[in-house]
């Protein structure tokens, strides 16, 4: 799904619950780039953003700093975080100039984590991305999947697919897609008061809404009031293609998605 | 000052009352009026105000909404006295016709840049006859007439560049105002004081970290006494049965990694302390958390309450700690009366006769990370609990299911004006795992399932510490909570929503959007015979009440 027309959809969605007038946030001479809007609405929500924009780190500082955040409660997408650490890192990195604040003590690094990192592993597993690419279309993958501009916006968006999942994580989420699905991809099924059953994948909620986006990929908002029931999914959502594709077909495929990474552009 | 304005004076002289002690010692039974950070000296944030029903409170509509200059978060309550409604945000203190908005005057200080060291909060005034007393993030408590926002007097209490800052809304008791400061993880020492209502003068001070000869010093080895900290940040409370003063102090400093000043209980961090009104001399403390590594402040507000307790009459406190735990304390003596888990946690195995905790074995902070129950902004915060005396519950703005990994780190030397806190990063502990980012480290879940952490309000019976029911929100909630004398209940949370509750039962009976995080405690006045409710969402005060 593209992102910047999903996001205006789900604020078209939060205005109609608004019933006094929404404020718009203040620029207050923020510099403009990517993440900023991010920036704002993420860390807005808990403290004034100067707490973010008197300080410098590089990128490293940054993503300790927001990680310490999630860990205080701070609610975005990961992609949103990811944002927010590049636009921090690029206009309060350590080499911008400081301005009008004050001098701060530097964030004490975090000890290396004990992971390995799995950054780049794809490059060495086996398969042929061509082939993969040729499984995705012939399977029929876009009738629920959108890489870059085109497919569906009902199921998670694959086009930096490669970015944030291993090629082991997609081979088994291919084989076995009820293993582990990501809080963010996971679906809810509604019925309203009157048996109309409404499925689709999860996209909000608060403690009086729920928001879809249905198999139609519209979008849908629901109250919960109107609601006799509400369940989360996180089983069934996408057949397992273990026994329609080869061991082979599964690591070409695998290997083409591994290798979707996105477009930086804008 | 134009013509208009002196006019608008003219047609309010008669609305500025003063609030002498007889007033502020019976306030509840004056509930038109709005006089301290919690409404009364009780802490209760319950008003006998009962216009607004059960029934009637779904037709509440918006009266009018003061927008500051200053653009961020508000934490604070107003004051209401009289029908005029006075607060604070950022540079300016204002006074507004509470029927309608219309704003009488404007106070403002203009604060350096640099003294807003960390959060840019203030809780809220207090006022004491026709004096209002803001304490601000540069350290000064400045008193402004109430008649026309001029400053009567501006004394410096602390100074910023050694990282203290005052940001609670100050007590007044008889001829004093009473308030502490903040440090911010500076590792400075805090105290508390009361100043003389006239003059600013400082009539007595207890030191919530103690000086080289006092007691609680031996709770502290070696030098690291002296950058204890022991913040204030949130109002205290007042018995006038007893004369004593009730506070809630910060965490010791460093915060997160006990090394320095271990072994030991650190006091008087992460307790409450009662102070005689009128010496400021220690009658007894309770420390809720001691030795603390994980940020557990106990800057809860202290409500008191003079409830049936085993079939007796008893004066009690009721807390509900950042550490997870409510507790019932016998107010007059200290004794410990409860202890009680409200939410999931992981560090306490039960306490003493005495009523002193006793920490899990393995409790304690470490440098690859500690996994704990709750996590660092606790089971509850600063956040304004309520108590009805009319259904006898204690409601809390709770953080359920909320865990962190937290990790120690060398805070190195302390340093003037420089983070004493000892914290590596913390993130999120989640069942997801593996993932990892481009700086090499994993990532955290930035998405909650429903069962890792969510907010509510939570009903609990003072005699057991039990639930007894809880309203639900998906995201966390740093609202107050407040209770009226028709058993409404008022809060709101991160989600931006603003709410009403059947105190009884927790029914959902009206709600609203503020487009905004509600992080501040609501509050309600009556003015010509209609009741109001006040609450800030986002960057804005909301004044609701019924149609006219």
């Amino acid at each position: 799904m593209n992102h910047n027309h999903a996001r205006r959809l789900l604020w078209g969605i939060g205005a109609t619950t608004l019933l006094v007038m929404a404020i718009p946030a203040a620029a207050q001479g923020l510099p403009e780039g990517k993440g900023k809007e991010q920036f704002e609405r993420v860390c807005r929500n808990c403290h004034p953003l100067d707490i973010a924009t008197r300080a410098r780190h590089d990128k490293d500082g940054w993503t300790g700093v927001v990680e310490d955040m999630v860990a205080r409660g701070a609610q975005g997408k990961q992609d949103d975080m990811k944002q927010v650490v590049e636009y921090l890192t690029t206009n309060f990195g350590p080499n911008n100039p400081i301005g009008t604040s004050t001098s701060r003590a530097p964030v004490t690094p975090a000890p290396a984590p004990a992971a390995t990192p799995k950054v780049d592993e794809s490059a060495s597993q086996p398969g042929d991305a061509a082939h993969g690419k040729a499984l995705y279309a012939s399977n029929g993958c876009s009738g629920c999947h959108q890489i870059g501009q085109s497919g569906s916006r009902v199921g998670p968006d694959l086009t930096e697919i490669g970015g944030n999942r291993s090629y082991t994580e997609l081979q088994q989420a291919i084989v076995a897609p009820d293993q582990e699905v990501l809080p963010e991809n996971r679906s809810a099924r509604v019925v309203l008061k009157d048996g109309t059953t409404v499925t689709g994948r999860l996209l909000n909620q608060d403690g009086f809404s729920v928001q879809l986006i249905d198999s139609k990929e519209q979008l849908r908002s629901f109250l919960r009031s109107d609601l006799r029931e509400y369940t989360i999914l996180t089983k069934g959502l996408m057949p397992s293609y273990g026994n329609k594709l080869s061991p082979s077909d599964v690591a070409d495929l695998s290997k083409y998605l591994a290798s979707l990474k996105g477009d930086s552009k804008p | 000052m134009n013509a208009k304005v002196l006019l608008a004076f003219a047609a309010a002289a008669t609305l500025f009352g003063q609030v002498t002690s007889d007033l502020l010692l019976n306030s509840s039974e004056h509930p038109e009026n709005w006089l301290t950070y919690s409404g009364g000296y009780f802490s209760q944030r319950y008003s006998a105000l009962d216009k607004i029903t059960r029934n009637n409170v779904k037709d509440l509509e918006l009266k009018w909404v003061w927008r500051p200059r200053y653009l961020d978060k508000m934490e604070g309550t107003p004051l209401v006295v009289n029908g005029v409604l006075y607060t604070v945000q950022g540079n300016e203190a204002v006074a507004f016709d509470a029927l309608t908005g219309r704003r009488f005057w404007t106070f403002e200080h203009e604060i350096p840049p640099k003294a807003n060291a960390y959060l840019l909060v203030v809780k809220g005034l207090a006022i004491s006859g026709n004096t209002l007393f803001w304490a601000t993030y540069d350290g000064h408590l400045i008193a402004i007439d109430a008649k026309n926002g001029h400053a009567i007097w501006d004394k410096v209490l602390v100074d910023w560049h050694k990282g203290l800052q005052l940001n609670v809304a100050p007590l007044v008791v008889k001829d004093k105002v009473i308030l502490g400061p903040a440090t911010n993880e500076y590792g400075v020492n805090c105290w508390i004081a009361a100043y003389d209502v006239g003059t600013g003068k400082e009539l007595w001070r207890f030191n919530t970290t103690p000086d080289e000869n006092e007691p609680g010093r031996d709770t502290w080895p070696g030098e690291s006494w002296k950058h204890g900290g022991g913040s204030i940040w949130v109002t205290g409370s007042y018995d006038p049965q007893t004369n004593l003063t009730f506070w809630g102090t910060g965490n010791p400093n460093p915060g997160w990694n006990g090394d320095p000043r271990a072994p030991g209980d650190n006091l008087y961090g992460d307790s409450v302390v009662a102070l005689d009104a009128d010496t400021g001399k220690l009658k007894w403390y309770y420390q809720f958390t001691p030795g603390d590594e994980f940020d557990w402040d106990s800057v809860q507000v202290p409500v008191l309450a003079d409830i049936n307790w085993k079939g007796q009459p008893r004066r009690v406190m009721l807390w509900a700690n950042r550490n997870g735990f409510f507790y019932v304390l016998d107010r007059e003596s200290g004794k410990f009366l409860l202890g009680k888990a409200f939410v999931k946690q992981n560090w306490n195995v039960g306490f003493d006769e005495k009523g002193r905790p006793m920490k899990a074995p393995d409790f304690k902070s470490s440098f690859e990370g500690k996994y704990i129950e709750p996590g660092v902004q606790g089971g509850t915060n600063w956040y304004s609990p309520s108590f009805s005396p009319r259904t006898g519950l204690f409601y809390i703005s709770t953080w359920e299911n909320y865990n962190a990994i937290s990790r120690k780190a060398d805070p190195g030397p302390w340093k003037e004006y420089t983070k004493y806190a000892g914290n590596g990063s913390r993130r999120a502990a989640s069942t997801q795992t593996g993932r990892i980012n481009p700086a090499g480290r994993p990532v955290p879940p930035t998405f909650r399932t429903e069962g890792e952490g969510y907010g509510a309000v939570r009903a609990v019976d003072p005699q057991t510490g039990e639930k007894k029911w809880d309203f639900k929100m998906v995201d966390y909630t740093e609202s107050g909570i407040l209770t009226t004398g028709s058993d409404v209940l008022f809060s709101g949370g991160r989600e931006g929503n603003f709410f009403a509750l059947d105190a009884r039962n927790g029914e959902c009976l009206w709600k609203t959007s503020l487009g905004g995080t509600v992080a501040s405690g609501p509050m309600t006045f009556l003015v010509k015979g209609r009741q109001f409710v006040a609450v800030a969402g986002g960057a804005a005060l909301y004044v609701f009440g019924l149609p006219d």
